[in-house]
């Protein structure tokens, strides 16, 4: 299993041992799961056999006993070569991740699995989670598998067909009056006052660790070669800084090249306070106090790991940008009707930052383009509105039909 | 001037000598700041606070549950009872 060293702080570097937090307990600053790479070896042929799951790379992640897995079978999702889309952008290569394919329909489930089984492994008896609804989902959904009280905190407004998903699941539902960043403080409050396991904050640590596997993924199913840019949907920053610690990870222990990949993000223009950051040049992230997008699964106005998102774009020859919501609508609409696949507004804002990078030359047509789909479109019905023409009624007769088809 | 009630959170509350609550009396943000540098020493200055007096990057500051950079920042005013939080950043996402 996982061969974790220690906690490392992202800033002051010091280490501590692995435990339940949230921060380094000497600066504050967010820190990372390291390994004993020595000791790894993997080649291409050690996944010949492993069951095709995020759990395939589990040298690479930090749950130790094997019995703490709590396993619905995230990850390993489709990755479809997008040959409609290439004949549009005139690109030689995009791929979609289709991470809405996963057992609660979005790429939550991979954190969640590694957050609730290191809690069990931990010892912890009640879960949650503070989401704007698929995390939610993800983290219910598992810790029902685990037979774990769960209590999950969402900001009011979230779409229907999430409230509805979660509450399948049985989870105990906190809707909080006020924004995500609300619902966040809240959690945080709730998890130090009740010590509870909140997978994205006391449990943040491992929980970014299930992330880093889609890019795992990509790699091994482009036949170990990583993609020239890889496009993510940016919330609070950590699914981008995973990618980055993924490839740099799979890099270290010889699995793929030195790094050529730019990772690039993209935010909802009404709640885009990493993409402002990003343009402006400035250190710090102003927070947005009211997020106003489709995009709700990224309305997530104090972004934790907004600037580390930012380093991960200027290390890699990224970039991130705002996209309007129409533009998101736009996008949901044209991957559905040239490659067959339904996103939530948060996976489709992929494909319209695509768009803007190639129009702006930062994509070359003889380039490679993952575009990772974070989330399913039924997560999110109200987003897509009927074309004007697309929808006619018609009298049950072959007579009315004609005349309908034929006017169309 | 006011009576505030100050709460501590994670790491916050190592570089508060363990405390987990006190009382303060200030003016503004700043003025509490300035005055749980005097109570708690360097240990709070330094993990706390940044060059400039304020919280450093990873601490937020919320009074009476919001954030002080959605207020007037080091200048919110405070007022008898209010309730000043300081704790870790938090992730979320």
């Amino acid at each position: 299993m996982g061969t974790v060293q220690a906690l490392i702080c992202r800033r002051c570097d010091a280490e501590s041992p692995p435990m339940k937090t949230i921060s380094c307990p000497k600066c504050f600053a967010p820190v990372d799961v390291s390994y004993d790479f020595d000791s790894i070896q993997l080649s291409h042929d050690s996944f010949h056999t492993r069951p095709r799951t995020l759990w395939r790379y589990r040298e690479l992640l930090p749950v130790q006993d094997s019995r703490s897995i709590v396993d619905l079978n995230a990850g390993f999702t489709p990755l479809h070569r997008c040959r409609n889309l290439e004949k549009l952008f005139g690109l030689k290569e995009v791929y979609v991740k289709n991470d809405g394919l996963n057992p609660t329909n979005s790429f939550k489930d991979r954190p969640a699995s590694v957050a609730i089984s290191k809690a069990i492994e931990f010892h912890l008896k009640t879960v949650g989670a503070v989401s704007t609804g698929n995390l939610a989902a993800a983290v219910s959904a598992h810790a029902a598998k685990a037979n774990l009280p769960c209590y999950v905190f969402i900001p009011q407004g979230i779409e229907a067909s999430k409230i509805a998903q979660i509450t399948a699941y049985g989870p105990h539902i906190l809707s909080v009056r006020g924004t995500y960043d609300d619902a966040n403080r809240l959690a945080y409050l709730a998890s130090e006052s009740y010590g509870w396991a909140i997978a994205n904050i006391t449990m943040r640590p491992y929980y970014v660790e299930g992330s880093k596997t889609l890019a795992f993924e990509v790699c091994e199913q482009l036949g170990w070669q990583p993609p020239n840019h890889m496009i993510v949907a940016v919330g609070s920053g950590a699914l981008m800084r995973a990618i980055w610690k993924g490839l740099n990870e799979f890099e270290r222990i010889g699995l793929i090249g030195n790094g050529s990949t730019s990772i690039h993000g993209a935010q909802a223009s009404g709640c885009a306070p990493v993409a402002t950051a990003f343009k402006t040049g400035n250190e710090s992230i102003k927070p947005v106090a009211r997020p106003d997008t489709i995009a709700k699964s990224i309305a997530i106005g104090d972004p934790g790991d907004g600037t580390y998102a930012i380093e991960v774009a200027k290390t890699t020859g990224g970039r991130i940008d705002g996209i309007k919501d129409i533009d998101i609508q736009e996008a949901i609409k044209l991957l559905a009707s040239k490659e067959g696949i339904f996103a939530e507004p948060a996976g489709a804002i992929t494909i319209a930052q695509m768009k803007k990078l190639v129009e702006e030359g930062q994509i070359l047509p003889d380039e490679s383009v993952v575009c990772c789909v974070t989330g399913n479109g039924l997560k999110s019905v109200e987003a897509v509105q009927p074309s004007s023409g697309q929808w006619q009624i018609v009298d049950p007769t072959l007579k009315a039909l004609n005349t309908v088809i034929t006017n169309w | 001037m006011g009576k505030v009630n100050v709460k501590f959170f994670g790491a916050a509350v190592e570089a508060a000598k363990r405390q987990t609550e006190t009382e303060v009396d200030a003016s503004n943000v700043r003025e509490l700041l300035d005055r749980l540098s005097d109570n708690f020493g360097d240990s709070f200055k330094q993990k706390v606070l940044d060059s400039k007096g304020g919280p450093q990057a990873f601490v937020n500051v919320f009074v009476n549950n919001t954030d002080i950079r959605h207020l007037k920042d080091l200048e919110t005013p405070l007022n008898d009872g209010d309730e000043v939080l300081i704790l870790p950043a938090v992730a979320g996402g």
